[in-house]
C-alpha cells in the first residue's frame, strides 16, 4: 500500500525517470532531431557569444589572460570558454526549470508527477549541451598540448554546479509560477551576476579595493566565481583548486541545492491548485 | 497485499478561495492591483470543505462507483484518490498503479502531437517506452485518430481528447483506473466501446472507481457505490440502495424547490413551466417500480403564471445509454389542453410499458400552440424504473407484448 498522501522522497524522481528521459528527450529532439544543422545550430549562439566577448573584451578592451598551463601561450578565447562554459549551465538551468514548470505545470492538474520533474529534465538538457561545448573546448586545447589529468576533475566541477543551479532554479521556478513577474526580474539579475562574476575579465583586473571596499573579496565570494576561477584553472590553467576549495564547493553546492529542492517540495504540494 | 485496492481514511480537503491575491512581485509590493490601483483585501476568504470526512474502501477487483451532483466533492475526492491533491486532512492509500481520466485534457500536452502525447501519458505513469512501442498502434486504432495522431492535440476536438485520453489510459496496463464522467463526451459508439473496455479490464482483475450520472450504466456495472452530499459520504453500499437513496433526496428536493430552480435554458423567467413529473399505475398509486407490459400514467404538473393557450407538451423517453427511445407529442392525436392558467397537470397515459427493464430517464418540454417557442424543458431530472422482465431471453430494447397465432 503507497500511502499518497505523503510521497515525495529523494527516491520518488527515480522511479520517474521514464518521464523524465522523455521530456529530456522532447526538449533534445526539438533542437536536434531534424538535421546535422540541429547540432551547429545548437552551438551558434553560444559560439557567437563567445566570439562577441572574445572580440570586446580580449581585441579591444584588451584583457590580458594569463599564461596557459602548458606555458607555451596565451589566448583570450579559450580563457574567456573555460569560465563562459560554467555559466552557460548555470543560466541554462536556472531559465530552463523555470519554464520547463510553467510549461508542464498544466499537466499537474491532471496526473501525478513529482513536480521537480521538469526542472530535472531541463538539468540534464543543459548538462548535453554543456557536454557538447566542454568537449569542444577540451579538443581544442589538447590540439594545443595544454592538457593535463585535471580535466578529469571538470565533470566533477559540473556536477557540483548542476546541484547549485537546481537549487536556485527550483526554488526560482515555483516563485515563478506564484508571481508572473519573477522570471522578468531573474533575467536582470543573472545579467547583473554576470558581469560581478570572473567571466569576462580575469579576477586579476579587479582592485583590491575600491570606493572603500574590498572588491576583489566581494567578487571571490560570489560563489559562482569559485565555479568560473575553478573550471578555468583546471581546463586552461591546469592547475588544481585544492582539496579546501573543492570541498567547500561541494559543501555551498550540497546546502543550495537540497535547500532549494526542500523550499520547492514545501511549496509544490498544494501546487496543482495554484495552476 | 490487502484485500482492498484504495483506502481512503478520514479525508477531508479545504480550498481557500483566493479570488483576490497579488499576481506578480510587483503588485504584492505595492499592494495594489495594477491597473485599477485597488488596494487588495485584507480579509482572507471563507474556506470552502470541498470533502469533508470522506472513509471509504475500494476492494480490489471491483467497479466502484460514486454519484452526487454537480460540485459535491466527486471529482476533487478522485482527484485525491489520484495523489493530484493533497488531502487537508486524513490520509489516502492506494495498492497499485494508478492510471487517471479526469477532464477533457486529460494531462496532454497542446503542442506536443498525438503521438507524442502517449509516450509522455505513459512515461507519467511508469510505463517503458518499449511496452508502449508496442501498444501505439492498437491505441491509436482504439481513439480512431489515425489521421490526426501526428498531429498537435491543440486542433483536436473535445471527442477526439477523450478519445485519445481514454484509448491511453486503459493501454497502460493500469492497476487501479479512476474515470471521471468524461467518457460521456465521446459519441454513443465511443461510449459503447468504453464500457465493454471497462467490462474487459474488471475481467482481468483491475479495479475502476467511476463517476457518473448515468445511474442506470452504475447500477447494471458497480459493485458498491458511494454517494456523495455536498462533501459528505451520504450513502455507501449495494449501488441499488446508493441509487435509491439518491433519487429519493432529488425528488423530494425538486419538489420542494418548484418554482426556485433557475431555467437551464433561458435564464430568465418563463410563464409557463413543468414543476414535476409523476408516474403512477392504473390504480393511480405511485410505485417505485413499475413492470413491463404494465399500464404507466406520467402525469406533467405545470405551473402558468399567465393565460396560455393550448400549448404543446412533450416527453422523451431515454435508456441508460441515452438512446432516445420514444418521444410522445401532445398535439399529434389533435389533444388541446385548453387554456392554462395556474397550476394543473396533463397526463399522458400509455396501456402496456414497451420498455425492458432498466433505469429510464423521461424528460418533459412543453412549448406554444405552434411549437416554435419552448416554454420550459426538464432533461434527466426524473427516472423511470422498470422491473420484472417477462421472458429474460428476449433480445432487443423493447418489449412489444403483441400475440403469436398459426395458420395455414
Amino acid at each position: 500500500m503507497a500511502d499518497v498522501t505523503c510521497r515525495g522522497g529523494v527516491l520518488e524522481i527515480w522511479g520517474y525517470r521514464e518521464l523524465i528521459g522523455r521530456l529530456v528527450q522532447r526538449e533534445l529532439g526539438a533542437r536536434y532531431k531534424r538535421s546535422v544543422l540541429g547540432w551547429l545550430w545548437s552551438m551558434l549562439n553560444p559560439a557567437a557569444t563567445l566570439a562577441i566577448y572574445a572580440l570586446v573584451f580580449g581585441v579591444l578592451l584588451k584583457f590580458d589572460p594569463p599564461r596557459a598551463g602548458n606555458g607555451r601561450f596565451d589566448n583570450f578565447a579559450l580563457y574567456l570558454f573555460c569560465a563562459l562554459v560554467m555559466w552557460n549551465a548555470f543560466y541554462g538551468v536556472i531559465t530552463g526549470a523555470m519554464s520547463a514548470l510553467l510549461d508542464l505545470g498544466s499537466l499537474l492538474g491532471k496526473v501525478y508527477f513529482p513536480p521537480e520533474a521538469p526542472a530535472v529534465a531541463a538539468l540534464f538538457t543543459v548538462l548535453f549541451q554543456a557536454a557538447i561545448e566542454a568537449s569542444i573546448l577540451m579538443l581544442i586545447l589538447i590540439c594545443l598540448v595544454n592538457v593535463s589529468w585535471t580535466f578529469l576533475l571538470w565533470p566533477v566541477l559540473l556536477l557540483f554546479l548542476s546541484i547549485f543551479a537546481l537549487g536556485i532554479g527550483l526554488v526560482l521556478s515555483v516563485w515563478n509560477v506564484r508571481y508572473r513577474d519573477v522570471g522578468y526580474l531573474a533575467t536582470i539579475a543573472l545579467q547583473f551576476l554576470f558581469y560581478v562574476t570572473p567571466i569576462v575579465y580575469p579576477l586579476s583586473i579587479i582592485p583590491e579595493r575600491a570606493m572603500g571596499l574590498p572588491t576583489r573579496d566581494i567578487i571571490r565570494l560570489n560563489p559562482l566565481s569559485q565555479f568560473t576561477e575553478a573550471s578555468r584553472e583546471l581546463l586552461y590553467g591546469l592547475d588544481w583548486p585544492g582539496v579546501l576549495r573543492l570541498g567547500l564547493m561541494a559543501l555551498i553546492s550540497l546546502a543550495v541545492g537540497v535547500g532549494g529542492w526542500l523550499m520547492f517540495k514545501v511549496r509544490t504540494r498544494d501546487i496543482a491548485e495554484e495552476l | 497485499m490487502g484485500a482492498n485496492a484504495v483506502v481512503v481514511e478520514g479525508v477531508s480537503k479545504r480550498f481557500q478561495l483566493v479570488s483576490d491575491r497579488p499576481l506578480s512581485l510587483k503588485e504584492a509590493w505595492t499592494g495594489k492591483r495594477l491597473g485599477s490601483g485597488r488596494r487588495f483585501r485584507r480579509v482572507s476568504s471563507e474556506p470552502f470543505w470541498a470533502l469533508r470526512d470522506v472513509s471509504l474502501e475500494v476492494p480490489r477487483g471491483s467497479m466502484y462507483g460514486l454519484v452526487g451532483r454537480n460540485g459535491s466533492g466527486k471529482s476533487t475526492l478522485l482527484r485525491v484518490m489520484a495523489g493530484i491533491y493533497r488531502p487537508t486532512e486524513g490520509r489516502v492509500e492506494v495498492a497499485g498503479r494508478t492510471s487517471a481520466l479526469l477532464e477533457l485534457g486529460a494531462g496532454f500536452h497542446p503542442a506536443l502531437s498525438g503521438r507524442e502525447n502517449i509516450y509522455l501519458n505513459a512515461s507519467v505513469l511508469g510505463v517503458p517506452k518499449s511496452q508502449i512501442d508496442d501498444r501505439v498502434d492498437q491505441i491509436v486504432e482504439f481513439a480512431g485518430l489515425e489521421e490526426f495522431i501526428d498531429s498537435p492535440v491543440k486542433i483536436y476536438s473535445s471527442g477526439m481528447y477523450v478519445r485519445l485520453g481514454f484509448a491511453v489510459a486503459v493501454h497502460v496496463d493500469p492497476e487501479i483506473l479512476i474515470v471521471d464522467e468524461v467518457v460521456a463526451v465521446g459519441d454513443e459508439e465511443f461510449q459503447l466501446r468504453c464500457f465493454s473496455h471497462l467490462e474487459a479490464l474488471r475481467a482481468q482483475g483491475v479495479t475502476i472507481v467511476l463517476v457518473s450520472h448515468d445511474l442506470g450504466m452504475l447500477r447494471a456495472n458497480c459493485d458498491r457505490m458511494a454517494w456523495l452530499n455536498r462533501g459528505l459520504v451520504a450513502a455507501v453500499g449495494e449501488p441499488q440502495d446508493v441509487i435509491n437513496a439518491y433519487l429519493d433526496t432529488i425528488d423530494t428536493e425538486a419538489a420542494a424547490s418548484v418554482g426556485h430552480r433557475p431555467r437551464p435554458d433561458d435564464g430568465g423567467e418563463t410563464p409557463l413551466r413543468i414543476t414535476r413529473l409523476e408516474f403512477y399505475d392504473e390504480a393511480g398509486h405511485r410505485p417505485k417500480t413499475f413492470s413491463s407490459g404494465d399500464p404507466l400514467i406520467v402525469r406533467i404538473h405545470y405551473l402558468a403564471s399567465e393565460p396560455i393557450e393550448d400549448p404543446v407538451f412533450s416527453l422523451g423517453f431515454y435508456d441508460h445509454n441515452n438512446l432516445h427511445l420514444a418521444g410522445p407529442r401532445s398535439h399529434i392525436g389533435g389533444f388541446r389542453p385548453g387554456k392554462l392558467d395556474g397550476e394543473g397537470w396533463v397526463e399522458f397515459r400509455l396501456r402496456r410499458i414497451p420498455f425492458r427493464s432498466g433505469a429510464f430517464h423521461v424528460n418533459a418540454a412543453v412549448q406554444d400552440s405552434d411549437a416554435s417557442y419552448l416554454y420550459d424543458r426538464r432533461a434527466r431530472d426524473f427516472w423511470l424504473q422498470i422491473s420484472g422482465e417477462p421472458d429474460p431471453q428476449a433480445n432487443g430494447l423493447l418489449n412489444l407484448h403483441g400475440d403469436w397465432r398459426a395458420g395455414s
